[in-house]
């Protein structure tokens, strides 16, 4: 199943029929008002608690509006209830709690502090209807711990289970250090997060997210960090039967369905597809439509991108990709115009809202059709032909585009092609 | 030499010292105290005196005992302090078994295969069962493993672990028997689960169907090697007892049996005469 991350901005196209909701993005009554407004009543909602955020990123560093809005939720900070007596409107008691919030500097330690949390965040999922509940964890970055500190979390969230009707996820958010320091199989912080996960019975699945230090590209993915997403998938979706929604790998997501995941989230900016301290800085990135082509699995500036593999007659290779929000912009370039003629698809700065939800539309064709696929052999089989498929078009493209290269960059799709065989093999799957 | 290694008790002093049991026999005297046969109201019981070092430990097992009621245990029928000469000594009163440790059984025979399925089930059960209590028992051989006619009762709870308390050892240092250790207890992994247990079950499963250590008694080798394959041990062997041998002994954790039920559902697939 596909979910859009959303933050402060509503829009979802009919299609997806699941949304994960952010904390980060919007102040709780903001969130509350839209859930009572039932703008997500046709869909499966998701809330990420983001405690994460606690240890990720420190006050100095953000910029101003995070902090306000995750202290309005009570597992990171005690707040004002909104009173519409005293408040003209939710933004006069959100720009009043902006003046006041305190972010907290660390977690609770004790048995009492951290059930206190999960309470509040369990209580709060439940006030909005979540689909499943996603359990409060600490980042797992310390490996001397031994998942200590997070199966507490865990472990006192499950005692309360009986009290809600939904599935329970614990929240699995593993700093990519720990993935990084040696092969998935002499990794023992791994190990010991499978081992514990897997024989928690009351437990029905895990939420995942990589916190990254550093990326450089958002396709991109070191081959630790990629097989180590596909080893999860499978031992915990496969083997011990439980369910695993992946969210911040964006289409890497699909690979994992392949083998086990059950679903995943992303959405069109960089803070939405992956998860990073460096989200939370001050400066604003552009944005610019891009097309996204599951084909070349990959982002193509509208005009300067487009253009160039118009000239080279190369369109029909993207063609597949094509939804009814690009309809018009394959019409254009067909007639050798470009999306500067097709006025929702034009260059410029902020104007990607067709391009956004062309890309949610593609990517949720083909998480439909990997669902559509009972036996997990087919899976595989259909995530191995896509990716064999666009590691060949690339080195296609490459050969062809070696004097004016494409905006985009395209090594991540050997990468993932290569991560994705040697886990078959190793699986003999 | 610990001061408690002079102690010496006679049979009439443990008599004086319980009034609500008759003593019948010393049985044992051992690093973690002494053991008699005692009798009330006509019922043969075990009195287990823990030396004072072993305090702790003793009531940690005496603790797990409580929470547990089941066949595959011994029943706990009381505990408590008491003073000999001018120190205080646990002690622990819990149901007679009338049978042989399974280290006894296998130094001279092999077993068969209908008492492995009885043995599978038995350990299965007790370590499911004390994984719904969130402890490992972390110390899982022949010597703890009591055959009493055609049943199996897993003994000392000693150094088994709460998954959320500290161990009584100092960190970092594995506790338990090496040559059935897994690898992860081998390594002073924190929060094994059951399937450390699994493992070490996996061990006593292929010792006692094969009258060999999978490791050769070497627990270095825990881990780093592939035992010899059943079919290559044993002359006569039943596959399914083979594959769940094999299943137990996997290296890595999360390629073991999810819980000992699972390996109770494959074993008895077609066949409820084990049950």
């Amino acid at each position: 199943m596909l979910y859009k991350n959303l933050g402060y901005r509503t829009s979802c196209i009919d299609d997806i029929s699941g949304v994960m909701l952010l904390p980060s993005g919007i102040n709780r009554e903001y969130l509350k008002s839209r859930i009572n407004d039932n703008k997500y009543s046709d869909r499966k909602i998701l809330f990420d608690p983001q405690l994460y955020l606690t240890e990720l990123i420190v006050e100095e560093d953000s910029d101003n509006i995070v902090f306000p809005r995750l202290t309005t939720y009570p597992w990171f900070a005690e707040s004002e209830n909104y009173n519409s007596d005293k408040y003209q409107n939710i933004t006069e008691w959100f720009n009043e709690h902006k003046e006041n919030y305190s972010w907290p500097d660390s977690l609770p330690v004790s048995d009492i502090g951290i059930n206190q949390k999960i309470k509040h965040c369990l209580d709060f999922q439940k006030e909005i209807k979540v689909s499943k509940y996603i359990l409060p964890v600490p980042i797992i970055k310390n490996a001397e711990d031994g998942f200590t500190e997070q199966l507490k979390w865990i472990k006192n969230a499950l005692e309360h289970k009986s009290e809600y009707n939904e599935d329970f996820l614990a929240s699995l958010t593993i700093d990519d250090s720990i993935l990084l320091q040696s092969d998935f199989d002499d990794n023992t912080v791994l190990q010991t997060i499978l081992d514990n996960i897997s024989t928690l019975r009351a437990l029905d699945g895990i939420y995942l997210v990589i916190l990254r230090n550093k990326y450089d590209t958002l396709y991109q993915i070191s081959p630790r960090i990629a097989s180590s997403l596909l080893e999860i998938s499978y031992l915990i979706g496969i083997r011990a039967k439980k369910q695993v929604i992946i969210n911040f790998e964006d289409v890497y997501g699909l690979v994992c369905m392949g083998v086990g995941a059950d679903g995943f989230a992303t959405g069109y900016s960089t803070s939405k597809r992956k998860m990073s301290f460096s989200n939370f800085k001050s400066s604003f990135g552009r944005s610019f439509p891009k097309f996204y082509s599951h084909n070349l699995i990959g982002d193509f500036l509208s005009e300067t991108d487009l253009n160039k593999i118009r000239d080279n007659n190369l369109i029909q290779m993207i063609e597949d990709d094509k939804t009814d929000l690009s309809e018009g912009l394959f019409a254009a370039l067909k007639q050798n115009q470009s999306a500067a003629n097709v006025p929702e698809w034009r260059e410029t700065q902020n104007h990607t809202t067709t391009a956004e939800n062309n890309r949610m539309k593609r990517i949720n064709k083909v998480v439909e059709k990997i669902n559509d696929r009972d036996d997990s052999k087919s899976k595989v089989n259909f995530i191995k032909d896509w990716l064999l498929s666009a590691d060949m078009k690339r080195t296609y493209f490459s050969e062809r585009f070696e004097d004016d290269p494409l905006s985009d960059e395209s090594r991540h799709v050997r990468v993932w092609r290569k991560v994705f065989e040697d886990f078959l093999n190793k699986y003999n799957l | 030499m610990s001061e408690d290694a002079t102690l010496y008790l006679t049979l009439d002093e443990v008599d004086d010292l319980f009034e609500d049991y008759s003593v019948v026999d010393s049985l044992e005297s051992g690093a973690q105290g002494f053991v008699f046969k005692v009798k009330r109201e006509e019922k043969e019981l075990f009195l287990k005196i823990y030396k004072p070092d072993m305090k702790i430990r003793a009531e940690r097992e005496v603790e797990k005992l409580k929470e547990l009621d089941s066949p595959y245990f011994v029943d706990l029928i009381g505990s408590g302090n008491i003073q000999i000469g001018d120190k205080d000594y646990y002690y622990a009163v819990t149901d007679f078994i009338s049978g042989e440790n399974l280290k006894n059984v296998i130094k001279v025979r092999k077993l068969e295969d209908s008492e492995m399925r009885k043995l599978v089930i038995s350990m299965c059960r007790a370590i499911d069962q004390l994984w719904e209590h969130d402890i490992v028992h972390r110390d899982i051989k022949p010597a703890n493993i009591m055959k009493r006619e055609d049943d199996f009762i897993l003994i000392d709870l000693g150094i088994a672990k709460h998954h959320d308390l500290s161990t009584i050892t100092k960190t970092g240092m594995a506790v338990g028997t090496p040559v059935y250790m897994s690898p992860e207890q081998l390594a002073a992994r924190k929060n094994i689960t059951l399937k450390s247990d699994l493992f070490s079950l996996g061990i006593v499963l292929y010792e006692a169907y094969t009258g060999q250590h999978p490791y050769g008694f070497n627990y270095t080798m825990i881990g780093r090697i592939n035992p010899t394959p059943i079919k290559s041990a044993r002359l006569n062997y039943d596959n399914k007892i083979a594959n769940i041998i094999n299943y137990l002994l996997k290296t890595r954790p999360i390629d073991r049996p999810f819980s000992g039920k699972e390996v109770i559902e494959y074993l008895m697939e077609g066949d409820n005469s084990a049950v």
